[in-house]
């Protein structure tokens, strides 16, 4: 699932020319770019528009006219001094500070059937860094995030394949019944009763969208996570996501899935690396199985409704690079990385010949591509594990447990109807919850703040979080600072 | 100083005092021959020189001014000691001159003619006050580098007002060095530099029976011709706020003397001095750094009037500018 997050990643680079008349910037003190993206949605197209916007405080140069030459040359440069304050101004002015503000403009326009998946679309602004060239020009450099979109042709391609082969499993099966093993599938996992009473669906219902909006949309929590964690986060979650990686393809290779359930359920749980094979394994290796046993997989038929946005994913592999993203003329499309396509080119291959040798191959590929990813899609996984307790991870675990319990059974009878329609059941109700989501949250934008604040000399920890009101140890702790001691021009982040 | 018998004096006058009334720079006499004024000069060639110019501006044809009383011996003065005596008419109807654009014309004439009158004087050489003043410019440059520079050691770290103030003193400093720099620029010829007194301010000008009329001068503080012209359009546009007067002021001068390159090279050194700026942040930093509270009012206003003068500085430069520019342009 973790390599599903759709993240486009765009460098912003930006030089801002402060007009003349203001005063050039001697010593910066504050510099916020805050992205302010409306998602615009329409048949054809995902529009993101708006604008990042650049504030910021600083304190203006003085000796400009020295620094100019101002010279004797002639007189009228020789009369040309530094101001004592800004022009215009009067009254008494103690702290001369003048502003910033600088909209960079953007406009992202993805058309959608691009789009494997929308969800709460976001933008974060990410290793923010300003260069100052001259006392009149500032240069921004950023890296823009959108997250929540899935692109089709590079992440969601199991997942495409997956929904495909459900189609065809339900075309096979009613409703109910795709229902009814989702409900099995889940008292497994969480030990409760069947749900009898319509309050217990809805319960279950709940529960199974909050479980969802986890899966789907694990960038959802990158929002925090990126103001508070900048860079640092990736260094948690390389192991994560490769170990789901790893483990995901174990089980299609070679079909020990009780080796490797047991595993999940037993690694420790302390560290971040492993929380999100609690509950990966729960939904994933079910799915694929399925669609591995399924014999109507390889014809990639659509059902009208749920299946058109897979429809043309074929497609899609021919020609990745062609999503229109049209950034303020000179930001380079920084897709997620591209090298995950030979990977969902993969499996459709894995999955017609159902070859194991094949899938051997593969493996490692899959591994290596989980390692390009790491950078990007890491932060949510870490984060998430704040989310996890204990119960959900013993229940994970005990689902999965069944769930390969199932498989072998299914392996061993070779009867892979029952389980296939487990599997499908699955997908098709998270498929039936993310729409449910979608509709509640469908509008819904958020935007990350990313704030720094560049130590001028002689500021202490304690005078920047009274200025930001924030605990110093909240300070210390998102910058990951050794000591309390602060260096002129040393760069903090705030937590908003 | 030595005590002046006023009755001995004024025996060389043959004049009998009724009454001597002190004032601030002289000694009012009512006399049999009317109210006159008593001048003692502490420098003898100043007066002489005093004496020269002022005979030398009456006979250019301006008579509105005072003119020393000679004794009875026909000596324009009395040397008593080291010292020097002069008796002039107190004008008692003297009208404060109110500043008007044709008065600024008349002013700037009078002043040229009254520079014209003390260049041909030899008595005082230019250059000696030129170099005094560059001295000063660099003495006082340097104090107020040391002073910043101790003050920003001992409250660079503090925020608010005393940072402020702190951070005026890098742009004061900077036109400081450009003025003392302007004082010894290579276009001036300091053979070329005439002596004047040091400032002329607006209480050297009165009206007499609505006639102009130049007062003052006793005191022996000399300098350049330049710096009384520059202190004395400071004031003026600081009172007034128009440039029209400034301009009409220095056509009058240029009218009469023309002014070079140099002149205004000079005019602007003395008056790019932020004068009032450094006199408050300077007692402001001694109090604070005596550990006293001050207050910021008086640089507040100092500030104020910089700011004015600023603008002055720009059109003065732009007028001394004029001239070289337009000779560039004439067709060969």
């Amino acid at each position: 699932m973790a390599l599903q997050d759709g993240l486009l990643s765009f460098a912003i680079k930006e030089t801002i020319f402060l007009p003349s008349d203001r005063a050039g910037i001697g010593e910066l003190q504050e510099l916020e770019l805050v992205p302010d993206v409306e998602v615009l949605e329409n048949e054809s197209y995902i529009s993101i528009t708006g604008c990042l916007q650049l504030y910021g405080k600083y304190e203006p140069i003085r000796d400009t006219a020295a620094s100019d030459g101002g010279g004797t040359e002639t007189l009228v440069q020789a009369m040309t001094f530094a101001p004592f304050r800004p022009e215009g101004s009067e009254g008494p002015y103690y702290g001369w500070e003048e502003q910033i503000g600088h909209r960079i403009p953007l406009n992202i326009t993805i058309p959608r059937e691009r789009i494997a998946e929308i969800g709460d679309i976001y933008a974060i602004v990410d290793s923010f860094d300003y260069k100052l060239e001259a006392p009149h020009q500032l240069l921004i450099d950023a890296e823009l995030k959108i997250a929540g979109i899935a692109l089709s042709d590079q992440t969601e391609e199991p997942a495409a394949e997956t929904f495909a082969q459900q189609e065809e499993e339900e075309e096979a099966q009613p409703q109910e019944e795709a229902w009814e093993f989702a409900q099995v599938a889940s008292d497994q996992a969480d030990g409760v009763p069947q749900p009898a009473t319509l309050e217990e669906i809805e319960q279950k219902l709940a529960q199974l969208e909050q479980q969802m909006e986890r899966q789907a949309e694990p960038t959802a929590y990158e929002e925090e996570d990126a103001a508070a964690l900048y860079d640092n986060g990736s260094l948690y979650d390389a192991p994560a996501v490769e170990a789901s990686a790893r483990e995901y393809y174990q089980h299609q290779a070679y079909g020990e899935v009780t080796d490797s359930y047991e595993q999940h359920s037993l690694r420790p749980e302390e560290t971040y690396a492993d929380e999100p094979v609690a509950w990966l394994p729960g939904d994933e290796p079910a799915i694929e199985s399925a669609g591995y046993d399924s014999p109507v997989y390889g014809t990639q038929a659509t059902n009208a409704d749920q299946g058109e946005q897979w429809a043309d994913v074929p497609a899609q592999l021919e020609e990745p690079e062609e999503a229109t993203l049209a950034i303020h003329d000179y930001q380079d499309p920084d897709f997620t990385p591209v090298a995950t396509e030979e990977n969902e080119l993969d499996a459709p291959a894995k999955a017609e010949k159902v070859a194991e040798v094949a899938e051997a191959a593969a493996e490692p590929e899959a591994g290596e591509e989980a390692e390009v990813r790491v950078a990007i899609s890491g932060k949510p996984s870490r984060e998430e594990s704040g989310n996890v307790n204990l119960t959900s991870i013993f229940s994970q675990a005990s689902r999965a447990k069944q769930e390969a319990l199932q498989a072998q059974e299914a392996e061993s009878s070779s009867s892979s109807s029952r389980k296939g329609a487990v599997a499908s059941a699955s997908p098709s109700t998270m498929k039936a919850m993310q729409n449910l989501t979608s509709f509640i949250r469908h509008k819904e934008e958020r935007s990350s703040r990313l704030k720094m604040c560049i130590i001028q000399r002689d500021e202490t920890l304690e005078l920047i979080s009274q200025r930001y009101s924030l605990p110093v140890s909240k300070i210390v702790e998102v910058n990951r600072l050794a000591s309390e001691q602060l260096v002129a021009g040393q760069i903090l982040y705030i937590p908003q | 100083m030595d005590k002046i018998d006023f009755s001995e004096v004024c025996q060389n006058y043959r004049a009998r005092v009724i009454r001597v009334t002190p004032l601030d720079d002289c000694y009012l006499l009512e006399t049999n021959r009317g109210p006159k004024e008593l001048h003692v000069w502490p420098r003898v060639d100043v007066m002489r020189w005093s004496f020269a110019w002022r005979e030398r501006l009456a006979r250019q044809g301006f008579r509105g001014l005072e003119r020393f009383i000679r004794t009875r011996d026909s000596k324009p003065y009395v040397i008593a000691g080291n010292q020097g005596i002069t008796m002039t008419d107190h004008v008692r109807k003297l009208e404060t001159l109110q500043p008007h654009q044709d008065t600024a014309y008349q002013c700037g004439r009078v002043v040229a003619m009254m520079h014209l009158s003390q260049q041909e004087s030899n008595l005082l050489p230019g250059v000696e006050y030129l170099q005094q003043e560059q001295m000063k410019a660099e003495t006082e440059c340097a104090r107020a580098k040391s002073l910043f520079e101790s003050y920003r050691a001992k409250f660079a770290k503090e925020k608010g007002e005393k940072r402020w103030v702190g951070s005026l003193l890098v742009p004061l400093i900077q036109r400081m060095e450009r003025s003392a720099s302007m004082l010894g620029s290579e276009s001036i010829d300091p053979d070329a530099v005439s002596v004047s007194h040091r400032d002329l301010l607006g209480d050297n000008w009165g009206l007499v029976d609505g006639k102009l009329h130049l007062r003052g001068f006793f005191r022996p503080s000399l300098s350049v011709q330049q710096r009384d012209v520059a202190g004395y359009l400071r004031d003026l546009y600081l009172a007034s706020g128009d440039l029209a007067k400034i301009d009409s002021f220095l056509d009058g001068y240029e009218e009469v003397k023309p002014l070079s390159y140099a002149d205004y090279t000079l005019m602007l050194a003395f008056m790019a001095r932020p004068r009032e700026i450094w006199r408050s942040v300077e007692a402001y930093v001694n109090r604070v750094s005596g550990g006293k509270e001050a207050p910021v009012a008086g640089i507040e206003q100092a500030l104020k009037s910089q700011q004015a003068v600023d603008l002055l500085l720009r059109h003065i430069a732009d007028r001394a500018e004029r001239p070289r520019s337009e000779t560039v342009d004439e067709p060969l």
